[in-house]
């Protein structure tokens, strides 16, 4: 618990000092925000580059809902990115630099280290989701006002993409465990978070893979209401036990490790 | 209170401890001495439970390290050969750091931290980034660090040899002090100036082995012996090996016109050696006999084993 406690804090100001949550949470905020206005501008752009003057409003409609999934849309390939690349060394760096020796030489508990990084990240970025989305939400309903997205739905959208991101985190942890340079360990990272998907298209396994939460955010965003395909419990339980096998193997990674 | 049995660690297939024993007493400042690459860091990262070892026994204060390891390392204290912090820290975050670490109060952490900066002399420098520290400030933060949790045992891995005379005699006060607390300190050094100062006993590694080991008083008497130094006129040549021929004679430097006779048998020598150099057609300019000290007894035994 001491060593949770002292990573969680010690995460907390690493986050600030070496500009992690700045990066991560200006990257959320500023898609939040330029987003609906690049919606807005496109037709404009298109019509001033096409010489027939083309009805383009009326091909390209765009609702508050379809600004959200679109701002969803880059959340889960931009900003997953940018988190996966800030994060990437969060145990190899560590590892590498030997920061590790004065801790373990205190006794410091290794599932203390992995806790205390995962559970700062996992809501920092929640937090940081929640801004994002009440932002676009804000913007998108700006910009176009002719429908409107029911306000619970887009706390549905923030809760399941948090869950998927805090999946993502516990899964770079692991694999910064195990890579020596971080880099590796960011470039497998994306490999797992951008392949698994298409696991789902091949066996019948899609509502037990992470992904699935962004499919069904994507779908209530369009219906305007809260309706999933399957129980969207069943994929949140599962993602909780993943996140506890991935989370205990990099304890047990760590606890191998020789970082002397 | 440290117990080494027949350690064995080996990197791929790279034997790098062969099977080291050791005894360190309680309350006892114990040398570790040898070249750079003989295993010395490799047996502190063991002794600390950082790394694993392939056989032997590791005892402390009793205990083995196998089973014990976590208790082991709360009574144990570490300074690496270069010790790492987090640079955006300043010293007294990374002290409150590791408190937290060790599950002091708030009071206490604030407490130990002022009374260790004073101690290492960082009380100045305290609200700065550790990332624009000097070597020999962190140095002397991870000396703090070492000993925050009031450890039984200290290990310090060649703590005074990034630094200038200066540091070098703050830290070697610090170990001195630590003694009057009778703290066991497991020092690694090569600055044998550094072990005569304040080391009771003293190992020397040699290429993973133990090539000696023993109380420092002890050594000195047993090994000590006569160094004459001889500078001739003009340069020297096959002078080494004539002089080598002898059999109370066992090494000889030279440098320039200047030769150093390390001799096995000290009354031989008193009477022999003049006689001997006398007889080259070299006159001799200067004949002098010192004591030799640790350095030489280090070389003599390191190069012996070669
Ligand atoms: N992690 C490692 N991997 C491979 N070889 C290593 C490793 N650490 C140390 N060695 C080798 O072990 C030997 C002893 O190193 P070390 O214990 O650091 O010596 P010392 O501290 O006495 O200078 C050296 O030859 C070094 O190259
Ligand atoms: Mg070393």
């Amino acid at each position: 618990m001491n060593s949770f406690k002292a990573y969680l804090l010690k995460e907390f100001k690493e986050g600030i000092r070496s500009y992690k949550f700045l990066i991560i949470g200006v990257a959320i905020i500023i898609f939040a925000i330029l987003d609906p206005i690049m919606l807005k501008l496109l037709p404009r752009i298109l019509a001033s580059q096409s010489n027939i003057a083309l009805p383009l409003d009326e091909f390209i409609k765009v609702s508050q809902g379809a600004a959200l999934q679109n701002y969803l849309k880059d959340i889960n390939q931009i900003i997953n990115i940018v988190i996966i690349f800030s994060l990437m060394g969060i145990l190899s760096d560590e590892a590498k630099e030997k920061m590790l020796v004065f801790p373990y030489s205190k006794g410091a508990s290794k599932a203390g280290i992995v806790l205390g990084k995962f559970t700062n990240y996992a809501i920092a970025i929640s937090v940081f989701l929640t801004f994002g989305f009440m932002i676009n939400y804000y913007y998108a309903g700006v910009l176009f006002p002719d429908s409107f997205i029911n306000f619970r739905v887009v706390l549905v959208v923030v809760g399941l993409s948090s869950i998927y991101f805090i999946f993502n985190i516990s899964l770079i942890i692991l694999l910064s465990s195990v890579f020596k340079k971080g880099i590796w360990a960011g470039m497998s990272s994306i490999g797992i978070i951008f392949l698994l998907p298409l696991l789902g298209k091949i066996l019948p396994i899609k509502r037990y893979l992470p992904s699935y939460l962004i499919d069904q955010c994507n779908k209530i965003l369009a219906l305007n209401n809260i309706t999933f395909d399957y129980n969207v419990l069943t994929t949140i339980l599962g993602i909780t036990i993943y996140v506890i096998i991935l989370n205990v193997t990099s304890i047990w990674v760590m606890n191998g490790k020789e970082i002397a | 209170m440290i117990e080494l049995k027949e350690l064995y660690k080996k990197y791929g297939s790279h034997i790098v401890l062969n099977g080291i024993s050791l005894d360190v007493k309680k309350g006892s400042v114990f040398g570790f001495l040898g070249h750079n690459g003989a295993g010395k860091s490799t047996t502190m990262n063991i002794l600390t439970g950082l790394i694993n070892y392939d056989s032997g026994i590791v005892r402390i204060n009793g205990k083995d390290m196998k089973s014990n390891k976590n208790e082991i390392m709360k009574n144990v204290g570490y300074l690496p050969e270069t010790p790492k912090f987090y640079p955006y820290m300043n010293a007294y975050e990374y002290l409150s750091f590791i408190g937290n670490l060790s599950g002091y109060s708030k009071k206490e952490i604030r407490n130990r931290s002022k009374e260790l900066l004073k101690q290492v002399k960082l009380e100045s420098a305290e609200k700065r980034r550790i990332g624009g520290y000097s070597r020999g400030m962190k140095q002397r933060l991870g000396l703090a660090v070492s000993i925050f949790n009031k450890p039984e045992i200290l290990f310090l891995d060649e703590p005074s040899s990034a630094l200038d005379p200066e540091g070098r005699r703050e830290i070697i006060e610090i170990i001195q002090n630590l003694k009057k607390q009778d703290i066991t300190v497991f020092l690694s050094t090569h600055i044998l100036n550094d072990v005569e100062r304040v080391c009771d006993e003293v190992v020397i590694l040699n290429d993973g082995e133990i090539a000696l080991q023993g109380k420092l008083n002890k050594i000195k008497e047993d090994y000590i012996l006569p160094v004459y130094d001889i500078e001739f006129e003009n340069s020297i040549e096959n002078i080494k090996e004539l002089l080598l021929k002898e059999s109370w004679i066992y090494n000889i430097h030279e440098k320039n016109k200047l030769i150093s006779v390390y001799v096995k048998d000290r009354d031989t020598a008193k009477k022999q050696l003049l006689k001997l150099v006398s007889r080259f057609d070299n006159p001799v300019t200067s004949y002098s006999m010192r004591k030799s000290n640790l350095e030489d007894i280090f070389l003599r035994v390191v190069n012996k084993n070669e």
